[in-house]
């Protein structure tokens, strides 16, 4: 397709002209992604009613930019009271919180809104530059490859679990099996439900998330007065713009990182049914391995949260693109933008680009302007959040769980999934209290359910043998990569070790 | 000689408590290979394979704890759960009000049950200044009524302040 320049010139103009929409719905966005237990699926869906009865370019401008908010908005609760608002948000908790707890709230945020801008900036401009191919991708990816690259993100249990490897593995596995109740794939009986109607679908991931992080983080924290550490205290009490600032240089000095990472998570995010979560955990697990101090994640450094933030925005676009371009939507939210498209009369596919490239092409500018407006609208907050982490524990744990135990009902309204939250709750508190890591547990319980799907979708297609894993060039790229991924910090290991001797 | 003693005791780890995971995970293990028994290879496989590696893992760490009690490195005290003693009244306190939360809710609606709530927490964790603790209880019952029954029109359960509000506002 040759470059209509005059086109893109309109488009980027319509788009900063509709400032008015684009800014609520960041605004809106970033809070809904803040709040565990609501994402971008389903505020819109609630917000239906208003976005059908808008024009059908400012409705998508005004879907897209809450989208590119929300996953904004779910790394800044993350960060400070180590509640991800959204799944792709969990693997941020591992060092923003600890950034926060060390007084760094501040820059950990504004590494966060950067990363999250940037990537998602510079993955909507290459959406936009290079969509033919990148639909090409999403026919290169179907279930074999899935299988390696969920097992990319598994190997984050192992990774995270460097303090005690065996506690971190049981506790993964053991997320892994809570992953897998619920109905099965192919004859969908039930399993493991106890009975309960509500696990027919499996566990549900909002309240997992909730009890997991939210409510096991309440319930550990009133030992102490506040969550901050002593050397914490003195720094948080004295946030300025430079730790805006120092954000911001930081973010900048790890631009090459914002930019490798944000472009796994297009990739990801291209792929129907793989989502943030999967992308977050992916991109920590690879900036970990590609890091030159990879002893230093989890500790509380920005990398930490550079990579999953500029990754989970990376899929906003990647999510996009093969709902525009073959009229399949890569996750829940592309869905509901598929209903309101659908409603006003448009044919989703490849002759959309030709009949109407205002509206195909305008989807992504207008997430290229969305971020843009998320720098001043956003930013200037860090300074004023980061305060959040001052609050005595005896008013924040009651805040949490107040908040929280509510948003566990929001997604599917069953009274039933506030006392799942409470029994995760109770788990993660046991587990963090004795060493076993609760982002291992709920990493099982996220990848677990979509592991087994394409595990279950390849083995059908071959009928039962297991070398159909092995059976494609794409696919066994991704296997290389992946024993690649695991051996080199070996290497790297034994090779600081023999420097260290001579 | 009852000092040394007293100081290698000290020494030893407690890690009693680091098996409530492990056990809760070989009885969830059991239960969930009791539902999948009988059913096809490919609704079993999964959980096959991971409950079978998670055993294997469990049966690992038992052996290892085994080894450091018997060299006294260790002893199966329950420490990292229960200590500090006197923070597990208001941890116990908190589960309590989350699960009368739970339990009320379809009668109180959302508003009160939040209001109750964030009362009944905050004294529970030592807020004892009337103003701070009814103002906080009050702006997060506030909230919790604009956002997710006004706004958000989620199916919360109403109770009597969301009808004395609807019948206000009409």
């Amino acid at each position: 397709m040759g470059w209509d320049f005059n086109l893109l010139f309109d488009l980027i103009k319509t788009a900063f002209g509709w400032w008015y929409i684009i800014i609520p719905a960041v605004i809106l966005g970033t809070i809904v992604g803040a709040v565990p237990g609501f994402n971008a699926a389903n505020t819109l869906i609630l917000l239906l009613p208003l976005t059908l009865s808008m024009k059908v370019e400012l409705a998508m401008v005004f879907m897209a930019s809450l989208y590119c908010a929300t996953q904004l908005g779910g790394g800044i609760p993350a960060i400070l009271v180590n509640i991800p608002g959204t799944g792709g948000a969990a693997a941020t908790t591992l060092d923003g919180y600890m950034m926060a707890k060390n007084g760094k709230a501040q820059q950990a945020l504004v590494c966060c809104f950067a990363s999250s801008v940037f990537g998602g900036l510079i993955t909507s401009i290459a959406v936009v530059l290079a969509l033919p191919l990148l639909v090409k991708l999403s026919f290169y990816i179907r279930s074999v490859e899935m299988v390696v690259v969920m097992l990319f993100g598994l190997t984050l249990i192992a990774v995270i679990a460097t303090e005690d490897m065996l506690k971190g593995l049981i506790a993964g596995f053991f997320g892994l099996l809570i992953g897998a109740v619920g109905a099965d794939q192919i004859f969908s009986t039930p399993r493991a439900t106890f009975g309960f109607l509500e696990l027919y679908e499996g566990v549900p991931l909002v309240p997992a998330l909730i009890g997991l992080f939210a409510i096991s983080e309440a319930l550990a924290m009133i030992d102490k007065p506040t969550i901050l550490t002593e050397e914490g205290k003195a720094r948080a009490g004295k946030a300025r713009w430079a730790d805006t600032i120092e954000g911001l240089v930081i973010s900048m000095r790890e631009w090459w990182l914002i930019t490798w990472t944000a472009f796994v998570g297009l990739i990801i995010g291209i792929i129907p049914g793989a989502g943030a979560s999967i992308a977050a955990f992916v991109a920590y697990q690879q900036a970990r391995t590609f890091s030159k101090t990879p002893e230093l994640f989890g500790t509380g450094i920005p990398q930490g949260v550079l990579a999953p933030e500029s990754s989970n925005n990376g899929v906003t676009s990647g999510t996009l693109v093969p709902l525009m371009a073959i009229g399949v939507p890569g996750g829940s939210t592309a869905a509901v933008m598929m209903v309101v498209l659908q409603y006003q009369g448009i044919v989703l596919g490849p002759r959309l680009f030709i009949q109407n490239p205002e509206l195909a092409y305008g989807v992504f500018i207008s997430m290229v302007v969305a971020y843009i407006f998320m720098i001043p609208t956003i930013l200037p907050l860090a300074r004023y959040l980061s305060k959040v982490t001052l609050i005595p524990t005896q008013y924040l744990a009651p805040l949490i769980i107040g908040f929280t135990i509510v948003g566990s009902f929001a997604p599917r309204e069953y009274i039933f999934d506030m006392g799942l939250a409470l029994a995760f709750g109770i788990i993660g508190y046991v587990a963090r209290k004795t060493g076993y890591h609760v982002t291992a547990i709920l990493i099982g319980v996220i990848l677990g359910p979509i592991f087994e799907r394409y595990l279950m979708r390849a083995l059908r297609i071959s009928q039962g043998d297991i070398m159909v894993l092995f059976s494609s060039t794409v696919g066994n790229v991704l296997w290389a990569m992946l024993v690649l991924s695991l051996l080199l910090p070996y290497f790297r290991q034994h090779r600081m070790r023999r420097k260290r001797l001579s | 000689m009852t000092a040394d003693l007293d100081k290698g005791k000290a020494r030893r780890q407690a890690i009693g408590a680091d098996l409530v995971i492990p056990v809760l995970a070989v009885a969830f293990t059991i239960y969930y290979f009791s539902t999948i028994w009988e059913l096809g290879w490919e609704a079993k496989a999964n959980g096959l394979a991971i409950g079978t590696i998670l055993l294997l893992l469990v049966g690992i760490l038992l052996a290892r704890m085994v080894l450091q009690v018997k060299r006294g490195e260790a002893t199966l005290a329950m420490d990292r759960l229960l200590k500090p003693l006197e923070s597990q009244g208001r941890r116990l306190g908190l589960i309590g009000a989350i699960v009368a939360f739970i339990v009320v809710l379809p009668w109180l609606g959302l508003t009160l049950t939040i209001f109750c709530f964030m009362c009944a927490t905050m004294l529970v964790l030592g807020v004892r200044k009337p103003l701070p603790l009814l103002t906080t209880a009050l702006a997060v019952a506030a909230g919790g009524y604009v956002g997710f029954i006004v706004v958000l029109n989620t199916r919360f359960p109403h109770g009597p302040v969301e009808n004395i509000l609807a019948r206000i506002f009409g």
